[in-house]
């Protein structure tokens, strides 16, 4: 599709009392949603899911922790890890 | 006697006995029932020993006479099962300790429950641990991300019809699809609720093992698709197996693109951005009657840039001066505004449109029920990711970040799916959209604009998709400084104390 070549049409923004009474609309439903957002229907709620997904998280690490094995592979990760940093100096 | 509340489904294809007991033992628990079914009762299914497993466990054993596959012998599980739920449970996969505490949890409010799981060896050591997303509609028409552990409310997965035996080997995704079509109650509980064994003749070794699993998927997707009106071819994707992408049909409505620039040119550039940009725009807009372009900066084009461009391109450019102080977000807001089609690609002046560009892609995804914002694969000239969805966890940051190849779990940088969010560089969003949520907040003039908004979309309830079947060049912050201020991160904290502590959508 061919375009009748043209120069481009250049205004100055805003153009009008329409074009600021837009801009002063959207700030208006922006503050809206902000509202919305800090309100006390969308505080943050922990859901049940959530408390329990995080105890168990936590339960696991104990449970991991209580496996001697476990903490040998820390250590040796640790000791690895510090090996390897002063090799490369 | 009260019904179970769920109903555990195996079904037995020569199982290795050990095995089995650890999936049995795993699935006791009160108000657990768990049904085997033996798919045809053949010389290596040794029936005695399975039969004496299922007295030990007090499960139900169910023996088909006939091998029927899969599906039949899943449905067969079903039609003598109690539970309120049935939950599909592979006979060498087992449940981790805990998973009742939390399915009985997510049951309350759900029709169809999905969790994380552990990529386990043949004697049990984690290999992996799989995280899945929130639930992700488009994301499921490309990729069973979901994967074969799943459960579904007994009544929904009789009115969807069941397992069909002609979708075998992607019979799960098969169902999955056409429940989503079915309830938007879907649960993903972000913990791994059972250990997904590896052996070499598994998808999870190797997914290339059932390639008919992956034709039987492509299937699924392109009749689900189909179901839901949309226009669109379902293509696997090369290298990445069990991967498919959506390739819409042409658009047909136009799109007016809004450019903020100031004029610049990068480093090592003899020409300017927006030069790069509109010349880059051939042959991906002007397609369409009525697309447009709507160009805004702080000064007038001395050089006559926009007038040499309108030349060489088959659309029509529009220029918009805005002399009040630099703020990003009011200019981005005031080019809108500006534009007359009801599509508006946003784009950064430092965006470059190639061969793997499509804006075909981004319309039809945007085109999907509930979707609000759409943005596109974004790289360095180099070929490294630049941009591949927000990421909100501590804060917002982009994920895979600089990653040169596209190897990510789940095909996570592959498929069209679901994010938090997507850089204001590029995105494609309906003018009503943006009305809606109120345009882009001016208290956000340089840095965090985007993130802002992405929240407002996802808090009125919409989905953002990142489009990776799309592809654009992005030489990023070669234009403006890129330093972020204690204020503007403070700022957007305030505005938003809860959204950067995990993220639902790129686990991985």
């Amino acid at each position: 599709m061919a375009v009748k070549k043209r120069s481009v049409p250049t205004s100055e923004w805003p153009s009008s009392a329409d074009a600021k009474a837009r801009m002063e609309a959207l700030r208006k439903r922006d503050s809206e949603i902000g509202d919305v957002v800090r309100g006390p229907a969308t505080a943050h709620h922990i859901s049940e899911l959530e408390k329990q997904v995080r105890y168990l998280k936590a339960l696991s690490m104990v449970e991991r922790a209580k496996n001697p094995w476990w903490i040998v592979m820390q250590v040796r990760y640790v000791i690895g890890a510090v090996v390897k940093r002063y090799l490369k100096k | 006697m009260t019904n179970p509340v769920v109903s555990v489904i195996t079904p037995i294809y020569r199982p290795v006995l050990s095995e089995l007991k650890k999936c049995l033992s795993s699935a006791r628990h009160a108000g657990v029932e768990h049904v085997l079914v033996i798919d045809g009762a053949d010389n290596a299914t040794d029936e005695a020993s399975v039969r004496k497993l299922a007295m030990r466990f007090g499960a139900t054993l169910i023996v088909r006479p006939v091998n029927g596959g899969i599906s039949r012998a899943t449905n067969d599980g079903v039609a003598a099962a109690h539970g309120e739920f049935v939950l599909f449970l592979d006979q060498d996969d087992y449940l981790e300790r805990h998973w009742f505490r939390l399915f009985e949890i997510a049951a309350e409010s759900a029709d169809f429950i999905y969790s994380d799981a552990y990529v386990v060896g043949k004697r049990g050591r984690i290999l992996a641990r799989l995280q899945k997303p929130d639930w992700s509609p488009t994301r499921l028409s490309s990729n069973m991300y979901a994967c074969h552990f799943f459960a579904v409310r007994r009544d929904v997965f009789n009115r969807v019809g069941g397992m069909r035996p002609e979708f075998d080997g992607a019979q799960d995704h098969d169902i999955a699809l056409r429940i989503s079509r079915e309830t938007s109650k879907c649960v993903h509980i972000p913990h791994p609720l059972y250990n997904w064994r590896q052996s070499a003749a598994s998808t999870a070794a190797d997914p290339e093992n059932k390639p008919w699993a992956f034709e039987a998927g492509v299937a699924a997707a392109q009749e689900h698709i189909d179901a839901l009106g949309v226009k669109a071819t379902v293509t696997p994707l090369v290298g990445a197996p069990g991967c498919y992408v959506s390739v819409f049909a042409p658009r047909t409505e136009p799109i007016s693109v809004a450019v903020p620039t100031a004029f610049g040119r990068g480093t090592g550039h003899s020409e300017t951005f927006i030069e790069i940009l509109l010349l880059s725009l051939r042959g991906h807009l002007g397609t369409v009657p009525g697309d447009e372009v709507v160009v805004i900066s702080a000064g007038e084009d001395t050089t006559g840039i926009l007038d040499r461009l309108q030349q060489l391109v088959d659309f029509p450019i529009t220029h918009l001066i805005d002399r009040s102080p630099f703020n990003f977000s009011s200019r981005c807001n005031a080019a809108i505004d500006a534009c007359s089609n009801n599509l508006n690609l946003l784009l950064n002046d430092d965006i470059e449109f190639t061969s793997s560009t499509s804006l075909d892609q981004l319309v039809g995804n945007l085109n999907q029920s509930g979707v609000g914002l759409v943005g596109a694969l974004l790289t360095y000239p180099d070929g490294s990711i630049q941009h591949a969805g927000h990421r909100y966890t501590a804060a917002p940051t982009h994920a895979y970040y600089q990653r040169r190849n596209r190897r990510a779990a789940l095909g996570e940088l592959v498929i069209d799916r679901e994010v938090e969010g997507v850089t204001g560089a590029l995105f494609l969003q309906r003018k009503s959209v943006w009305r809606e949520v109120g345009g882009f907040n001016e208290n956000f003039p340089l840095n965090y604009n985007d993130v802002d908004y992405c929240l407002k979309v996802r808090a009125l309830g919409y989905r953002i998709l990142l489009v990776n079947s799309t592809e654009a060049i992005h030489h990023e912050s070669q234009t403006r400084e890129t330093a972020v201020s204690q204020e503007e991160i403070d700022r957007l904290f305030t505005r938003w104390p809860y959204s950067f502590t995990s993220d639902s959508f790129t686990r991985n």
